[in-house]
């Protein structure tokens, strides 16, 4: 089953991605989010690349050009320091809301 | 701060950007494409790359500022393609807008906007209860004793508008004066621009502190704005003054409607009007002295009902220790506490209801307008549909067309606006131009017209809510185009069509409707001024010029001024082409001059009006008038100081206390005590109208010049032939006399006759203007309508033709359909008028507001006009070519 990355939570994936596996272009995050989740988050092209742009817009990336293994020219992105604390802030927040609503759903 | 550092660095590179961004989904495809081995699908997973470009592009711009750019352009773009449409609605909206702008300036200036002090709400208006009805005005020791022992005003000032001569430099020029309480200024909290106002000290003793502040506008027209003029001094009725400061420029006094020169403090009034009755100061506190308007500034915790009690305990104890000295009932037990946020309105009694009417018709013209723009642009989306539909299916969202759509509404509006502008400049002239009469030396009703930024800001207000109004249902209805059909260029979808249709046919309706109203208001008007305008006025208007002067503000006294007068009036009675010439001090149909008269040993009842029409007339006035004498003499050059005092009085007077017999030789009482005095009547004349051409048939008493001396007085000349032509020949022999005399109300009786009706004229011109422009709208829209209903069906009409049928059937066809929007219009319009008409019943002089007549005219005037806007198009289909039309 795919189901819409709820808004704001593309930030997270992205910045995350990054963390893990380093440098990767925007193909390579759209198909790591996919596998990692089991296909459970789909992450379009259409919301991917207008969230990239805003990011290296406000610092969390940078990007450079370089080849892929296949020897084709791709752009990078690679996380900034900037782009660090926004996560452990954005995985501190989601953990926080996670946790509520998990108190919610299972009442013990 | 560093974000939008970020940003701005961003667009500046936006080009970059855009390729690289441009590069990389390239990569992207080409990775997919290699992965699932299908260009096809991975471009169709992919989605549409110009939204993908879209959505990340806003990252580096302002996509709000950016396309409301492109939107101008390209709104801007269409406008010039379509120079026809662009015309006709920015013409229907400049008429709207402009006439809008126009009555609001004016309506701004006199009923909406308050004073421009601090705090204007907690400002009241106080007037008294008296022994006859509600007196605005007070006396000057009763309100010393107001503002000295009320518990409840934080401030309390007294003020009275007089005319004044200022001559200074050889230059003598008439102007108006505020007669002010010294605490006038500290009490608004107005702050002078330059100098000071007036000091406490400057308040207290009569004659001792010569000062005045000067309005702004004085000060730049008279002075130059030269900042040395406080401190010096200047001359006013023959008295120097010193300037101690400048009004703020903002500041027109507190008396709505007039525009005072210079503020005079009250203590001064024996300098500043050397003729004034020196009891208006000190003596007997009685409504004969009532000549002051007060205004108060409430404590903040004051409420006016509290006022108003503690006021009515303060009137009855200062009553009680000042009884009046004729032991008539003095103030009343009952003051009047009144909102006096925007000062003293009495000056605009005549002109609030006709400015309100016509606010409100001018609303509906800018309805019309806007129906008639709302139309075009209908039409014009019908004709746009494709292009709509393009955008649509390319990935338009559908806000964003709206957006478009409305830009270029409030596109057209503006242009609409500033095109007004130019309407409003010249509608407001026109209403300046209506002035009231103004012949006494008292406050005059000044219409300005001057544009403001209030002004300017509710133009472009209207504009902004006219472009939204009459853009909105165009841009819904031609964002929701069915795109299949509409792509395919069959935009006269059947179904579609009549809808749209029945919006625009609606709008025509209403149209119409809303101009009935109008027209008939406007002939209501027409027909009402008609009526005034033949009131018979018991004298003879035509060939009377009439010029006055004030010699008492020159410095003559009583002997140099009679000899000033009897030679004017030798000099000008053998000019060649005067008839008769003679003096008076009230000009007929002016503001007229009361006085308490009645016949000797007449007690009047308590609460019995004994009030007259009052004026001193030198000999030959009725000749000069054309007045006839009933009974008895005209007054003569033997009627002096000398002689027994004389009176001559009209027909009511006659009628009223000597029923049956003859007034010659029986004697009235002139005046209230101290100042009354018994006369001899020695004529009676014809009645005739001395304030307004409506007023009843009422008492008036004349007494001769000779007999009692004033300094201003009015010379009235009857010519034999154009009374203007003889204007530089009087003006000649009144400046021989002494050339520096200011000369005013300069003008025939005609024309005063005729601005004696300013607000009827007013009304019923501009209302005929406003009908005749409404109906022009109204036309242009049923026009528009029915031409492009016409043009839609040029394929069924060719068809009709093709099998035989005539042309005119066509037209009758086109016609019906046309006639049947009119009719409809029509019956809604009278409807509407006849229940708007009775809101104005009280302003109609012998006009029913149900007029058979004026519904009837404005009924007959739209059915032409509107046929003819019917029948062009109409005669167009019968002419269409079956051949053509069907092959199209």
């Amino acid at each position: 089953m795919k189901v819409e990355i709820p808004s704001g939570a593309v930030y997270i994936l992205v910045l995350q991605t990054l963390a893990r596996l380093g440098p990767m272009h925007g193909y390579g995050i759209a198909q790591f989010i996919q596998q990692t989740t089991e296909d459970v988050f789909q992450v379009e092209e259409g919301t991917l690349y207008p969230a990239l742009q805003r990011m290296l817009v406000k610092g969390w990336v940078k990007a450079e050009w370089r080849t892929t293994e296949n020897n084709r020219r791709a752009r990078y992105y690679t996380l900034t320091a900037a782009g660090r604390k926004q996560l452990a802030g954005a995985v501190r927040e989601f953990r926080r809301a996670t946790t509520a609503v998990e108190r919610v759903i299972e009442p013990a | 701060m560093t974000q939008l550092w970020r940003k701005l660095n961003a667009w500046r590179r936006r080009e970059v950007l855009e390729a690289e961004l441009q590069e990389e989904i390239e990569a992207h495809l080409e990775m997919k494409t290699a992965d699932l081995d299908d260009p096809t699908a991975a471009r169709r997973q992919f989605g549409r790359t110009s939204l993908v470009f879209e959505d990340a592009r806003s990252a580096w711009r302002w996509p709000g500022l950016e396309s409301l750019w492109q939107d101008l352009q390209c709104g801007s773009r269409m406008l010039l393609k379509a120079p026809g449409f662009t015309t006709v609605a920015v013409l229907s909206l400049a008429l709207g807008i402009g006439a809008n702008t126009a009555i609001f300036s004016l309506v701004d200036k006199l009923l909406i906007r308050k004073l421009p002090v601090d705090e204007p709400d907690r400002l009241v208006v106080i007037s008294a209860n008296r022994d006859q009805g509600v007196s605005t005005t007070s006396n000057y020791p009763d309100f010393a004793d107001y503002r000295d022992r009320n518990e409840v005003f934080e401030g309390l000032v007294c003020y009275s508008q007089r005319a004044l001569t200022l001559s200074e430099g050889g230059h003598a020029e008439r102007i108006q004066g505020m007669i002010v309480s010294g605490n006038y200024f500290t009490m608004l909290h107005v702050r002078p621009a330059l100098g000071r106002g007036f000091l406490p000290e400057e308040d207290k003793i009569p004659g001792t502190h010569p000062v005045v502040v000067l309005s702004y506008g004085l000060w730049e027209r008279r002075f130059g704005a030269d900042p040395g003029v406080v401190g010096k001094a200047i001359n006013l009725n023959d008295y120097r003054f010193a300037v101690v400061g400048i009004a703020p420029p903002e500041f027109s006094g507190t008396i709505a409607g007039s525009r005072p020169d210079v503020y005079v403090p009250i203590i001064m009034l024996g300098q500043v009007l050397p003729s004034s009755n020196p009891d208006l100061l000190f003596g007997p506190r009685s409504s004969l002295f009532g000549w002051l308007y007060l205004l108060g500034r409430l404590k903040p915790d004051v409420s006016r009902e509290q006022a108003a009690a503690a006021m009515a305990v303060l009137g009855s104890q200062i009553a009680r220790s000042h009884p009046n000295a004729d032991r008539s009932p003095r103030v009343g037990p009952k003051f009047l506490i009144e909102d006096g946020s925007r000062g003293h309105t009495n000056l605009l009694r005549d002109i609030r209801f006709p400015l309100q009417m016509l606010m409100a018709t001018v609303g509906l013209i800018l309805l019309i307008a806007c129906a008639n723009v709302a139309n075009l642009l209908l039409a014009r989306a019908g004709t746009r549909q494709k292009e709509i539909a393009i955008r649509l299916a390319t990935g338009a969202r559908r806000m964003r067309l709206i957006r478009q759509l409305l830009t270029e509404s409030v596109l057209l509006s503006t242009l609409g606006a500033a095109a007004g502008l130019v309407l409003t400049v010249s509608i407001s002239g026109l209403m300046v131009s209506f002035t009231p009469p103004n012949n006494n030396a008292f406050s005059s009703l000044t219409l300005d017209n001057r544009l403001d930024l209030r002004v300017l800001g509710f133009a472009l207000a209207i504009s902004l809510l006219t472009g939204i109004l009459f853009g909105l249902a165009p841009a819904l209805s031609a964002s929701r185009p069915d795109l299949v059909p509409a792509l395919k260029d069959e935009a006269t979808v059947l179904g579609k069509r009549v809808r749209r249709l029945n919006l625009r046919n609606f709008l025509v309706v209403g149209q119409v409707a809303l101009s009935v109203i109008v027209l008939v208001g406007a002939s209501l008007c027409v027909r009402s001024l008609r009526n005034l305008q033949t009131i018979d006025t018991g004298f003879d208007p035509a060939k009377v010029l009439v010029m006055s002067v004030d010699v008492g503000m020159s410095g003559y006294n009583e002997e140099r001024g009679r000899r000033f007068y009897s030679e004017l009036l030798e000099r000008v009675q053998r000019l060649r082409g005067v008839e008769a010439a003679s003096l008076a001090t009230q000009i007929a149909l002016g503001d007229g001059f009361g006085a308490v008269m009645r016949a000797e040993g007449h007690v009047p009842k308590l609460g019995e009006d004994i009030s007259s029409d009052f004026n001193q007339i030198g000999p030959d006035y009725f000749r000069t008038m054309k007045i006839p004498l009933l009974e008895g003499r005209d007054f003569g050059q033997s009627d002096t100081t000398n002689a027994p005092p004389v009176a001559i009085i009209n027909q009511t007077t006659a009628r009223r206390f000597w029923p049956g017999q003859s007034a010659i030789g029986q004697r009235v009482i002139v005046g209230s005590p101290p100042y009354d005095q018994a006369r001899v009547v020695v004529g009676v004349v014809r009645d005739s109208k001395y304030r307004r051409l409506t007023e009843e048939m009422r008492p008036a008493v004349f007494t001769p010049f000779l007999q009692r001396y004033r300094g201003d007085m009015t010379l009235h000349v009857r010519t034999t032939g154009e009374p203007a032509t003889m204007l530089a020949a009087v003006r000649g022999e009144m400046q021989a006399l002494d050339g520096s005399l200011p000369l005013y109300n300069i003008k025939t009786l005609e024309e005063q006759k005729s601005s004696s009706l300013y607000t009827s004229r007013l009304a019923a011109t501009l209302l005929t203007i406003f009908g005749l422009l409404a109906l022009l709208l109204a036309a242009v829209g049923l026009y528009g309508v029915m031409a492009h209903a016409v043009n839609g069906r040029r394929r069924e009409i060719g068809i009709r033709l093709a099998l035989g049928a005539q042309g005119h059937e066509v037209q009758r066809l086109v016609m019906v359909e046309g006639s049947a929007m009119v009719a409809i219009g029509l019956v809604l319009g009278l409807g509407g008028a006849l229940v708007a008409t009775r809101l104005v019943e009280s302003f109609l002089y012998g006009v029913m507001p149900n007029d058979p007549i004026a519904f009837g005219g404005a009924a007959l005037l739209l059915f032409l006009v509107a046929s003819l806007a019917n029948y062009l198009p109409a005669r167009q289909a019968s002419r269409t070519d079956p051949i053509i039309a069907i092959r199209c």
